[in-house]
């Protein structure tokens, strides 16, 4: 699971300089939340493009943790990018005082997609494309909110785990303060992502690994010294989030029906 | 047979995906840099004209063999051999991932259809494209030619009829994608390098390999074009992921003094190899 980090780095800056520049971007725009993701994908696309050319958008609800967002100022000066903060408290609060929820994953759905309706927003005022930061361990687990934290043009992570994603930051020179602490969606007070899972991301990340690009069966994973337990939570959590990683399901009537048999890539025509 | 040392020109290019109007404006920028670079022969990648990812645009991209579209390339390569990448229809529309190879003072291109189309994994070729059915063998300035194109490389049987039809140097338009990152080149990598160590050590060629660069959807193409000459001797070799136009000088002698070296061609016995294949390995 070892990566090279050097050749990583190298790739991801080619891959986003071309999408972006090939759609006929100059820039790039993220939402730096402090944690780990993002701060990575704020590296790599200021090298891509240059910092001028990156916007990041630091978004804080009133119970977000403190640190994180002095984390996230503190990405901004080393990488010398624009940035604007934005409290997203006013929004959020307006509309849950009108639509009341007790169900605390409802609010920070509603969190998560509020961010990336600003992210979308501002792409278009500035530009700028919207930049994704989910890795592979949240999209094969699915933790990650459909439409929120999940929306992006580009996703230069969605193919490393977190393990991974540990060690490009470590490359790239992502701060000690962000790479220590526990990862978290900061949602709500106190929330962490392997506190939610019931998981930690170093075994998970070598369960996953086994399974997905190894291509053991869980029988074989848990053979190799995992509890069956687990490979088996982790399983089930792949299969019920598979929706998360496509687009909607359209029922074919025509001869020639999107996503199935009109078949063009993505970089058609630009 | 011309013995002088002869210079091989590798492409290794990022071509625009679906545009074969601009990537032929390219492919002529390229050639005039081979021409200065003094190439005898220039290999441009895999469906260097179209772009790889091209599902439906498959067919809206297509070329045909006697189409007046080559008529600039034909031009360009009055001093030159030049192999290029396309989408080949033919006349009743069926589409083939093809190579057409120009040689100088030809009206036609030697046209060779790639025989093994990925179909798993990332790879849908063959929901596109009907495989070729012929070895693409030709004699060029650099002697007897063979291609396999991308996948047909990894193929040993393919090479070894190659080898038996007497050819000298394979060469390997590619369009590989990036896998594997783990190591101090890309995984992938090895794929190559490891298949043309054989066919250099022990079918004796030189293999030419011109691998592209460029993102497309994701799927990055990792460069890393080579040349080896017969012995699994690596002469020259492209960085991964950047353009490159690499001019390799190799010497024709290289041959005959690999086969004083090893006597691979003549102990070789291709008439009991076909007999013994013909018996179904009793």
């Amino acid at each position: 699971m070892k990566i090279n980090a050097e050749l990583v780095e190298k790739t991801l800056v080619l891959f986003l300089r071309e999408e972006i520049h090939k759609f006929g971007f100059q820039k790039g725009i993220l939402g730096l939340s402090g944690g780990l993701d993002s701060a990575v994908v704020a590296y790599l696309a200021a090298k891509a493009l240059g910092p001028e050319n990156l916007l990041l958008l630091l978004l804080p609800y009133q119970s977000s943790d403190r640190n994180n967002l002095e984390d996230a100022r503190d990405v901004v000066l080393r990488l010398k990018t624009p940035s604007y903060e934005i409290d997203v408290t006013p929004q959020i609060d307006a509309y849950f005082s009108a639509n009341p929820t007790d169900d605390r994953l409802a609010f920070g759905n509603k969190i998560a997609r509020e961010r990336m309706s600003i992210l979308f927003d501002f792409s278009q005022r500035e530009k700028a494309m919207v930049l994704g930061t989910s890795n592979k361990t949240e999209l094969l687990l699915g933790y990650g909110t459909w439409y929120g934290d999940m929306a992006s043009s580009l996703n230069p992570l969605g193919d490393l785990y977190k393990t991974q994603v540990f060690q490009l930051a470590e490359a790239l020179g992502v701060s000690e303060a962000v790479r220590a602490k526990a990862p978290s969606a900061d949602l709500w007070p106190g929330q962490t992502d392997e506190g939610e899972m019931g998981l930690t991301y170093a075994e998970a990340d070598k369960i996953l690994y086994l399974l997905v690009d190894r291509r053991m069966t869980p029988e074989e994973v848990a053979e190799e010294g995992y509890p069956s337990s687990l490979v088996q939570k982790i399983c089930a959590m792949v299969k019920r989030n598979q929706f998360k990683r496509q687009l909607p399901v359209i029922a074919k009537l025509s001869h020639r029906t999107v996503e199935k048999d009109f078949l063009y890539p993505r970089d058609w025509g630009v | 047979m011309d013995l002088r040392n002869q210079r091989v020109g590798v492409c290794q290019f990022r071509p625009l995906l679906g545009d074969i109007e601009k990537n032929l404006s390219k492919h002529l920028e390229w050639v005039e840099r081979g021409r200065e670079g003094g190439a005898d022969f220039l290999v441009f990648p895999e469906l260097s004209l179209t772009g790889y990812r091209l599902r439906d645009l498959a067919g809206e991209v297509a070329v045909e063999a006697d189409s007046p579209f080559w008529k600039p390339l034909q031009e360009a390569s009055r001093e030159m051999t030049l192999l290029v990448g396309f989408v080949e229809k033919d006349r009743d529309g069926v589409l083939y991932n093809s190579m057409a190879l120009f040689k100088p003072g030809c009206t036609s291109p030697f046209i060779y259809r790639k025989l093994r189309l990925p179909n798993f994994g990332m790879f849908e070729e063959k929901r596109f494209f009907k495989a070729g059915e012929k070895l693409g063998i030709c004699e060029t300035v650099l002697g007897r030619t063979g291609l396999l194109v991308c996948r047909d490389f990894l193929f040993p049987s393919l090479a070894y009829c190659h080898f038996s039809q007497g050819v000298k140097v394979i060469v390997c338009p590619s369009n590989a994608p990036l896998r594997g990152v783990e190591g101090a080149e890309f995984d992938s990598q090895r794929l190559w390098e490891d298949a043309a160590a054989a066919y250099s050590r022990f079918f004796s060629a030189l293999v030419v390999y011109v691998n592209r660069t460029g993102f497309e959807d994701g799927y990055g193409f990792a460069g890393g074009s080579f040349v080896m000459e017969p012995g699994a001797k690596m002469v020259w070799k492209a960085p991964p992921l950047e353009e490159t136009l690499g001019i390799v000088e190799f010497d024709k002698r290289c041959f005959a003094r690999y086969e004083a070296l090893s006597g691979y061609l003549k102990e070789e016995d291709h008439g009991q190899i076909r007999r013994f294949l013909l018996s179904e390995g009793r």
